[in-house]
């Protein structure tokens, strides 16, 4: 014994922590450290003030018209241009953004709460119970989400609400097949047995085991799926179910653009480009959450 | 004579699989006395590790009975069987895939202890903790360590120490040593031992190394595609040997002497298989004695000699007993 404490004590290979940071700490002490992932946040927390503090930050109403002023190229006055109506493209965007991010993170975050504790259950559980879930998925995936969409903004009205509503629900079979292929992996080493052996409960095994662990796929698809949400929420303004006019929306603007694309290229670009830099910075962070939950990348 | 802890009858797991009923444990019994160690050996697939699980029920049986300290515990229900996690406790083999990757050293050995709520405060549980990983040998600062931070030896020692925490009287050893290199087995090894002397524990100690299983155990059994083969103390396995398949077994221990000569009994063609195996001795079509009885008739374990159980038709004509 004697000889062994000695033989520890001589490594000094593994890092010398004195007490666990809090989680949040530590989690952005490893965030930090990927700059592309910091910058991507930056862009994000940029957007959302932009969102938020719509009022203030854009220079123009977002449903102010002048029409002798339709079509303008970017200038001084408008820095992205003015549309058919002559309203300031960059003010459309800018509230444009309050709408898309807005349904975008609810939605996702709802798709994932909802499909990943389907996905997690069904994997940790199996037998019937997995069976009933997974083919209720494969049943709702069988069927194009824009169709859910139509019925659920049929059935409760166009807007924001019924079109967050539609989105997460065409999202909640995707996350369910993420989160239980990540736990069936999970669920197969033998940790989850140890724990078992000393007598944690399923909840415990679930919470404490298994989500840690199975956390990562689920981000990733989190952060892909949050960029398709935005095209989807685009897809239903377009077919008149999602946003109703004049409230700007990045994909309604787009939609709006692309009937001028031959004659006027920035209605069409700017939201366009909008669109990828939200999508980039998204998948940024989300790529830099992911490393920092993971404790095997610490250094 | 010390008190039996653990009473093992007619243990039977099978497993169901596409091509039928997978034979795992087929009819094994046997005792273990308290602060002794039974040593379980076999080629892989011989349904060891099985075993050791369905004793401590982390898997159910098909049939038979464990009797722990004289309670019968396979048709424990949840509350009975999570009171008896405190006593019966296992090691794990990998001690790389057996420990949460994402929690730290200390959070790994205190979980069982929040789990039952042995320690009422904060400091009360570091204190534990503290005291555990002394125990196995974990240098204080390590406490805050994750697992892919430490070597394979370290790494073991938590697992033991995790083992420890409910401070169990029965650890199922689960080829705790085999994924480790010789110089840290040996370390792993004489801080099973010490416990054992210092506490008085009680091990199933499952492995396919035989080197190991001579130098821990009081008593050995050997396993041939779930059956029980023969069972006897360490000493008599290694001198006098039996039953055919466990002389096949001892005769690949390579002798460390340059020009030592031995008697090889090769063990010839495959393991077959144990779904839904054909009546009669398993091992009848690799054994070179066998005749006509042995693919027809199962047998069944005799005390051939004191303290020695063969399973075996022919066990005397063999080895020239009467």
């Amino acid at each position: 014994m004697a000889k062994d404490k000695k033989k520890n004590a001589a490594a000094q290979d593994a890092p010398v922590r004195t007490k666990k940071k809090s989680a949040l700490s530590e989690f952005w002490r490893m965030f930090k450290k990927r700059k592309i992932s910091v910058v991507g946040l930056v862009v994000v927390f940029i957007l959302i003030f932009c969102a938020v503090f719509a009022e203030f930050v854009a220079p123009y109403d977002y449903a102010e018209q002048d029409l002798r002023q339709r079509f303008t190229y970017p200038c001084w006055e408008h820095p992205l241009g003015t549309d058919n109506f002559g309203r300031d493209l960059l003010s459309r965007i800018i509230f444009g953004g309050r709408v898309s991010l807005l349904v975008a993170l609810v939605s996702i975050c709802t798709a994932v709460l909802v499909g990943g504790s389907f996905g997690a259950t069904a994997g940790y559980f199996g037998g019937l119970y997995e069976s009933i879930i997974m083919r209720c998925m494969d049943a709702i995936m069988a069927v194009p989400a824009l169709l859910y969409a139509v019925a659920i903004s049929a059935s409760l009205g166009t807007g924001i609400v019924s079109s967050t509503i539609a989105i997460a629900f065409g999202f909640v079979p995707t996350f369910t097949r993420v989160a239980r292929a990540a736990v069936l992996t999970v669920r197969e080493q033998e940790y989850i047995e140890a724990a078992k052996a000393i007598g944690a409960s399923s909840g415990r095994i679930i919470v404490h085991h298994i989500i840690p662990n199975a956390m990562a796929p689920c981000i990733v698809q989190a952060t892909v799926s949050l960029v398709n949400s935005i095209l989807t929420i685009s897809t239903l303004s377009f077919i008149g179910l999602g946003v109703q006019p004049p409230t700007p929306e990045w994909g309604s603007i787009l939609a709006n653009g692309r009937e001028y694309i031959r004659e006027f290229w920035p209605l069409a670009t700017f939201p366009g480009v909008a669109i990828m830099i939200c999508l980039i910075s998204f998948n940024m962070v989300g790529d830099g959450v992911r490393d920092a939950l993971d404790p095997r990348l610490k250094q | 004579m010390a008190k039996t802890l653990l009473e093992v009858k007619h243990l039977k797991k099978y497993f169901k699989v596409s091509a039928g009923l997978l034979h795992a444990v087929d009819d094994v019994t046997f005792t273990i006395e308290e602060g002794k160690t039974l040593g379980v050996v076999g080629e892989s697939g011989c349904g060891k590790s099985t075993l050791g699980r369905v004793v401590l029920g982390l898997l159910d049986a098909t049939d038979g009975e464990v009797y722990f300290d004289g309670k019968e515990t396979t048709k424990a229900t949840k509350e009975e069987r999570h009171e008896l996690r405190k006593d019966m406790q296992i090691i794990f083999q990998d001690p790389f895939s057996s420990l949460n990757p994402r929690m730290t050293v200390k959070e790994i050995i205190g979980e069982p202890l929040k789990i039952y709520g042995l320690c009422k405060t904060k400091e009360e549980l570091d204190e534990r903790v503290a005291k555990i990983m002394e125990t196995v040998g974990l240098a204080d600062r390590l406490a805050f360590s994750y697992p892919h931070e430490l070597d394979g030896g370290r790494r073991q020692r938590i697992g033991v120490g995790r083992a420890l925490a409910l401070e169990p009287r029965f650890i199922v050893c689960d080829e705790p040593v085999s994924a480790l290199d010789v110089s840290i087995q040996a370390q792993i090894l004489n801080l099973m031992m010490d416990l054992q002397e210092q506490r008085g524990l009680t091990y199933i100690f499952v492995t396919h190394d035989l080197s190991v299983v001579k130098h821990i155990s009081d008593d050995i059994l050997v396993m041939y595609l779930g059956c029980m083969v023969e069972k006897c103390s360490s000493d008599d396995l290694f001198d006098k040997q039996l039953h055919p398949y466990t002389k096949g077994l001892l005769a690949a221990i390579p002798i460390p002497t340059i020009g030592a000569k031995k008697e090889r009994v090769m063990l010839t063609g495959e393991l077959s298989s144990p779904i839904e195996p054909k009546p009669g001795c398993r091992f009848a079509v690799r054994c070179r004695y066998a005749k006509d009885k042995c693919f027809t008739e199962n047998p069944v374990m005799e005390e051939v000699l004191p303290n020695h159980f063969v399973s075996c038709h022919y066990v005397r004509e063999i080895n020239g007993l009467d």
